[in-house]
């Protein structure tokens, strides 16, 4: 008996360990353009910089007929407080019969404390790919010093 | 054996997880933009000639109707600032003094701090000084005023005389 739980437990660790992943593609590196200010005296338009829609692309494993949450995050190496920087899924991505992605339709302002951004159900297979993410970041001004702002996007999915 | 069930428990009470990440790097770049405003048309300064013997020549008023805007980003640490010279021969025994205001304006940031009076000549001289990530708002009313006005620094070698001549602003790192 003591033999067939221990069995039961390590089947769980496995299984639990192997049940959900993700991958994303891509990364997000721009410079800002200088003819954004157009004459002198003025500051950046208040206007948003917005990556290409799929800018990330993100795959999701999971169980059959289960349902995996995708959470964003980010964490920041060398950011500006006065920079805001949002997410959106402008696409349900691929995957097999009955599959379907839901949420994160509307641009989600990505904080340091993770926050629900989609819901993955794979249907009949394991796996939704290429689901696609966009990026906008707003709030640039002259007064910012002169480098490159860098900060990690962090995605989890959980069960 | 009731702890390998508690060990159970817990295992199917923790939701599992997996990360990845992607990177977001964004570039602000080096910005220098210097104009006048409302622009950079000519005006004349005049000295106007006695009617009666003996008499002091008039210095008409001089012209204050235009103004420096600029944007600046910058570094960390590195500062800027705004030099005038003039190119050309100004009128012997006269001199070009520009009086640069106080910023005054909608802008932000590290605008600098003006040197006042000048006598402008051919040398670059810095008239607006520790200049940082700034912009000065657009238009008259915005950033420094310029105030230039003639005096006359030697009569002994005045003359009747008609000269043009421009005035050069460059916004640089210190």
């Amino acid at each position: 008996m003591k033999k067939l739980l221990i069995s039961i437990l390590c089947l769980l660790f496995f299984y639990q360990g192997f049940a959900q992943s993700l991958t994303v593609t891509g990364s997000w590196i721009r410079t800002l353009a200088t003819t954004n200010i157009t004459q002198a005296g003025l500051n950046y338009p208040a206007g948003n910089l917005v990556s290409a829609v799929n800018q990330n692309t993100i795959s999701v494993n999971s169980a059959a007929n289960s349902v995996a949450f995708v959470s964003i995050q980010k964490s920041d190496t060398s950011w500006d407080s006065r920079l805001i920087i949002s997410a959106l899924r402008t696409g349900t991505g691929t995957g097999s019969a009955n599959f379907s992605t839901t949420n994160g339709t509307t641009a989600l302002t990505i904080t340091n404390i993770p926050q629900r951004f989609f819901e993955v159900r794979p249907g009949s297979g394991t796996q939704v790919s290429n689901i696609p993410i966009q990026y906008t970041t707003r709030g640039f001004t002259v007064l910012m010093p002169v480098k490159t702002y860098t900060t990690t996007i962090i995605y989890t999915v959980s069960n | 054996m009731k702890n390998i069930f508690t060990i159970i428990f817990m295992n199917l009470a923790i939701s599992t997880f997996a990360q990845t990440s992607s990177n977001v790097a964004i570039t602000v770049p080096n910005i220098v933009l210097l104009d006048i405003a409302p622009d950079n048309t000519a005006f004349n300064l005049n000295l106007v000639a006695p009617t009666e013997a003996g008499n002091i020549i008039t210095i008409n008023p001089g012209n204050s109707t235009k103004w420096i805007n600029f944007t600046s980003a910058v570094a960390t640490g590195i500062t800027r600032k705004i030099t005038a010279q003039v190119s050309g021969t100004l009128p012997t025994g006269i001199n070009l003094k520009l009086i640069v205001s106080n910023y005054a304006g909608t802008g932000a940031g590290t605008l600098g701090t003006s040197s006042g009076t000048v006598n402008l000549n051919g040398t670059a001289q810095t008239i607006v000084n520790n200049i940082g990530g700034a912009f000065t708002g657009d238009g008259v009313n915005n950033g420094y005023n310029l105030n230039y006005s003639l005096e006359i620094s030697n009569y002994s070698i005045l003359m009747s005389e008609s000269k043009t001549f421009s005035i050069i602003y460059t916004l640089s790192d210190n």
